[in-house]
């Protein structure tokens, strides 16, 4: 009876993080760049009473053994990187990464990079191109005063006009990872190089099996409502489901609290 | 009187202890920087000289060996801290800061020098920074921060840096011990370090300014666990009971 009520708690747990991550997913759904989350729910291990297979004469055999398995738990929560709805903004400075791969940035004060599908770039009061909270792009690229019509190639190469004539500013940079989803997270839509993720691979927009760029356009979150939707009703009634195990199994200690 | 009756009293008052417990930590459900307790219970013998002793029962010649629970009793041996992070969330107030990861704030009480996660900050008319419970923030070296009054705005970094109005006017202490089961608890969110030999170590926590810290109290863990004392409470009960019946019918009828 213990046991039931402790594993029917563990699934209640185990959707209440589901719940979270749902919860997340849809606060995000306007997000630039964001990236969904999916909570993998998994069994928790077995007690064995009897093992299948245990003789149960001379020359017979169990067919089935007895196992109780004692709940649910997280697994992991795997960052889905499929790639969002591109909008274009019109924008000089948006950039949006039609394939894998992410911009780097420059974190301060330490100067660790970021990773970011967010490409809302800006320039700072220097003409160095910054994110959205002032982080340095990596490699950093300064747009000089007087240069107008800035626009991203698909290659990368950031391009204006000074004086009538084009110039040529630099070229945006794009690093690729063998398992993206391995990333960490850092908040302000950064992720941070972890052991699981591997060693990043930069190079230009379109090599290393990263997507080119598309100027003047941002990346939506890959967030799709309705699913998401679907994945709330469905974790809140498996919620549910076990706050009845739980009730039963509270049920059946009072009637054993009871035996005359 | 079978001794049996007090296994079941003290079985009764373990579950209670375990209640007491379990009421605490629901009632500081929304508590900034709360960490739960678990009652750990262990068993104690009555008289160890009795534990797995041969006695002779009297009038047969067979040995009857008492079982060693028969002499044990269960005992409420800890309360031990559970050092989980609770859910950070958000308030907007430049005052609110929030721990992310493992450190604690130093703070100054008369009687020597607290740790809290606790991060609900205010300014005394002083100017110096201050917890709910009136007590000082200090940096590294035990100074209070003191904020120039009149700043129009407060900045703080995540290495503990405080900035108003673009000056810097110190930086708080973040420290983590390499044992945090060592620390007391001494209630009002705050622990102490009982232990001079420890030192407090430097963090790489990040402090988070407008986020609060929530308690680490899970209600789902809470409840099911107080189904299963309130439950445990009435079996006991119903043991007790069981006592009493036996010692009546002993006394009642086969004393006629």
């Amino acid at each position: 009876m213990i046991r039931a009520l402790y594993s029917a708690a563990s699934g209640m747990k185990a959707q209440q993080t589901a719940i979270d991550v749902t919860s997340n997913n849809l606060a995000n759904v306007n997000t630039t760049g964001f990236k969904k989350v999916r909570a993998n729910i998994q069994e928790l291990l077995s007690q064995t009473e009897r093992a299948p297979g245990t003789a149960t004469s001379a020359n017979t055999e169990a067919p089935s053994g007895i196992q109780v398995g004692l709940g649910a738990r997280v697994a992991s929560t795997q960052k889905q990187f499929s790639v969002g709805p591109v909008k274009p903004t019109g924008t000089g400075l948006d950039v949006a990464i039609m394939g894998s791969g992410f911009f780097q940035v420059t974190i301060p004060p330490a100067g660790e990079i970021g990773y970011t599908r967010d490409g809302a770039f800006h320039t700072d009061e220097n003409g160095q191109l910054v994110n959205t909270q002032g982080f340095l792009i990596e490699p950093a690229i300064t747009i000089p005063e007087g240069v107008v019509n800035v626009a991203v190639g698909q290659d990368g190469t950031i391009t204006g006009q000074q004086e009538g004539q084009e110039v040529n500013l630099g070229q945006l940079q794009i690093a690729s990872f063998v398992n993206p989803a391995g990333l960490l997270s850092a908040g302000g839509n950064l992720f941070q190089a972890s052991g699981s993720s591997g060693q990043a691979v930069v190079g230009n927009p379109g090599e290393n099996g990263s997507g080119q760029l598309e100027g003047g356009a941002l990346e939506g979150a890959n967030v799709q409502a309705v699913e998401e939707m679907i994945q709330l009703i469905a974790a809140q009634r498996a919620f549910e489901f076990n706050s009845k195990a739980v009730q039963a199994s509270d049920q059946m200690l009072r009637e054993i609290g009871q035996l005359r | 009187m079978a001794s049996g009756m007090w296994t079941g009293m003290n079985g009764a008052i373990a579950q209670q202890q375990r209640l007491t417990t379990l009421s605490h930590n629901l009632a500081n459900a929304s508590t900034p920087g709360f960490k739960g307790v678990d009652p750990v219970f262990h068993q104690v013998p009555e008289d160890a000289s009795k534990v797995g002793d041969i006695q002779q029962a009297p009038n047969t010649h067979l040995p009857i060996r008492f079982l060693p629970e028969d002499r044990l009793r269960v005992e409420l041996a800890d309360r031990v801290t559970d050092w989980r992070d609770g859910p950070l969330t958000p308030t907007g107030n430049a005052l609110d800061l929030a721990v992310r990861g493992e450190g604690f704030f130093t703070v100054e009480a008369p009687e020597g020098l607290l740790y809290t996660r606790d991060g609900t900050m205010s300014l005394d008319q002083d100017g110096r920074m201050v917890t709910q419970s009136g007590w000082p923030v200090v940096d590294a070296e035990g100074q209070p921060i003191i904020v120039p009054p009149g700043s129009a705005s407060i900045q703080i970094g995540a290495d503990g840096r405080v900035t108003a109005d673009d000056n810097e006017v110190g930086r708080m202490a973040i420290v983590k011990f390499a044992n945090p089961a060592a620390l007391e608890r001494v209630g009002l969110s705050a622990f102490r370090n009982a232990d001079p030999t420890v030192e407090a170590l430097p963090t790489e926590a990040r402090v988070e300014q407008g986020m609060l810290e929530r308690s680490n109290v899970n209600a789902i863990d809470v409840m099911t666990t107080l189904i299963g004392a309130s439950r445990a409470f009435e079996m006991n009960m119903r043991g007790i009971q069981a006592y009493k019946e036996m010692d009546d019918k002993a006394a009642q009828e086969v004393g006629r």
